[in-house]
């Protein structure tokens, strides 16, 4: 999985981040390096759709955070995720 | 913060960097040195440019990676450096031969073992097309004045490059036919690859890349993709289509009178022409002389090029070139006027003129050039996509959304 938008968003699903600290720990659960092109991409979309929302801070370093409707989101893209994995895998059991 | 992040920052949009620039910069820092991250950044502020639908800038986005790539190709390319040597022709009856032996295939061949020269594209190439590029590429033999000439050779190592051209000099020196002004010149700097050249041309084509990709922009989300899909199919068309063209192949000689004075007269008469231009071996098609001799004549001719080059001791001296659709026929073609024999048999044409350089066996086509064909269709592909959506529906985006309406405000 890379789709850096998704990744974004299950990063910041159990607490807000600042940027590096998503590229971290993007790479930890997920082993991929997110470039600082995609990863701003990916925030300046993300908040755009209103699926993440900056934090207040004093910091130059600007925590976000998961919004409502970025959490239903990250809900449903899981799903069906799940969804493709148990087919994948079953089907991969019964070949 | 370090330069060059804050110079790519000012790649991205104003609108987003007036919103994300300070917590981007802060990224920048907390990352460290760029290195292999430099591509995504501006991969990431072209994308946000193309958004943005701001031609100047994305112009500029596009002229910039132009510029990048071309320093990165001259980074990528090695160096070369010239060494040059200067001697004094003491026996001029003897030059020609002498300049025919030091730049024949054997003798280069045997530099090449001693100095271990071109290791890479001996693995890749044979030996003979080595020789071939290292005569017509790198080795350069001057004429100064009347009595003096020089031999330059460019290699990427300067102390190779010295001893290549020392035993090239060697060559005329030892039997005395020339006398040493100038030692080889071990060289300290690379030459002056034509830099300012590279980089203008890289952001030449960054510039009318952003300049096609802002035109796309200025339609509508469904006539960008038939314009994407017109030009993409006319690329495509024109670059299978090349494949049906025939290629062409280009094979050159030199030749030179023997003397000072006298002029290089090649066989060029009708009759001559004619009788080249009849060998049954030399075009294909005509193979059972079915083909009436004006036609083959008329093609002959279409065929040859000659033209005046300079050469050592101020003799006359000229490049054929004979271009066919295969490396035999264009090696023939230009061997017809040379005497017939293209190795390396120095062959005397009437007792006037000698063959310095024998007609090449061409390896690969000169052309179609597909690249240039493909471009030309993509080209016509995204002209007609304009017409056709303009017939449809008027095409142009009356008014283009910002990309950005979370930071408008």
């Amino acid at each position: 999985m890379s789709d850096p938008t998704l990744l974004v968003l299950s990063c910041l699903s159990d607490s807000p981040k600042h940027g590096y600290a998503m590229m971290e720990d993007i790479e930890a659960f997920a082993g991929v390096r997110l470039g600082p092109g995609t990863l701003y991409g990916a925030i300046t979309r993300l908040e755009k759709e209103g699926w993440i929302a900056p934090v207040a801070s004093n910091d130059r370093r600007q925590p976000y955070r998961l919004t409502a409707a970025g959490k239903r989101h990250l809900e449903a893209e899981l799903a069906m995720l799940q969804k493709v994995v148990r087919t994948g895998t079953s089907r991969l059991r019964n070949a | 913060m370090r330069r060059l992040p804050r110079l790519l920052i000012l790649l991205y949009p104003q609108k987003w960097r007036q919103r994300y620039e300070s917590e981007f910069a802060a990224l920048l820092e907390d990352m460290g040195p760029l290195g292999r991250h430099a591509p995504d950044l501006i991969w990431g502020a072209m994308k946000m440019q193309m958004k943005e639908r701001d031609f100047l800038r994305l112009a500029l986005a596009f002229g910039a990676v132009g510029l990048l790539a071309a320093v990165a190709f001259q980074v990528a390319t090695p160096d070369r450096y010239v060494s040059k040597s200067v001697a004094h022709v003491t026996d001029l009856d003897d030059m020609g031969d002498r300049e025919a032996e030091v730049l024949s295939r054997r003798s280069l061949s045997q530099i090449i073992q001693e100095q271990n020269l071109y290791q890479s594209e001996r693995d890749r190439q044979p030996l003979e097309d080595v020789i071939e590029n290292m005569r017509a590429k790198d080795i350069r033999v001057r004429p100064l004045s009347s009595d003096s000439f020089s031999i330059e050779f460019a290699y990427r190592d300067p102390a190779i490059a010295q001893k290549t051209v020392h035993q090239l000099m060697y060559g005329f020196t030892s039997v005395g036919a020339a006398a040493l002004i100038h030692d080889a010149s071990l060289p300290s700097e690379p030459s002056g690859r034509n830099r300012s050249f590279i980089l203008s041309v890289g952001v030449t084509i960054g510039l009318f890349l952003g300049l096609l990709v802002w035109g796309i922009l200025q339609f509508t989300p469904r006539t960008q993709i038939l314009l994407a899909c017109c030009g993409a199919g006319g690329a495509i068309l024109c670059f299978a289509a090349s494949f049906l063209l025939p290629e062409v192949y280009i094979s050159t000689a030199v030749v030179r009178s023997v003397e000072k004075g006298i002029a290089v007269k090649l066989p060029i008469e009708d009759a001559d022409i004619s009788a080249f231009a009849g060998n049954p071996q030399l075009y294909g098609d005509n193979h059972d002389g079915r083909i009436p001799i004006e036609t083959l004549m008329q093609r002959f001719r279409k065929n040859l090029r000659i033209e005046k080059i300079s050469s050592p001791g101020g003799r006359d001296a000229v490049r054929i070139s004979f271009s066919c659709n295969t490396p035999r026929c264009a090696q023939v073609g230009v061997a017809s006027l040379t005497g017939g024999k293209f190795r390396d048999d120095p062959v005397a044409l009437g007792k006037r003129v000698e063959v310095v350089d024998h007609a090449s066996f061409p390896a690969s086509p000169a052309g179609p050039n597909r690249a240039v064909l493909a471009s030309f269709g993509l080209g016509i592909g995204l002209l007609a996509g304009a017409l056709l959506s303009r017939r449809k529906s008027g095409g142009i985006n009356p008014e283009p959304s910002s990309a950005f309406p979370a930071f408008e405000a």
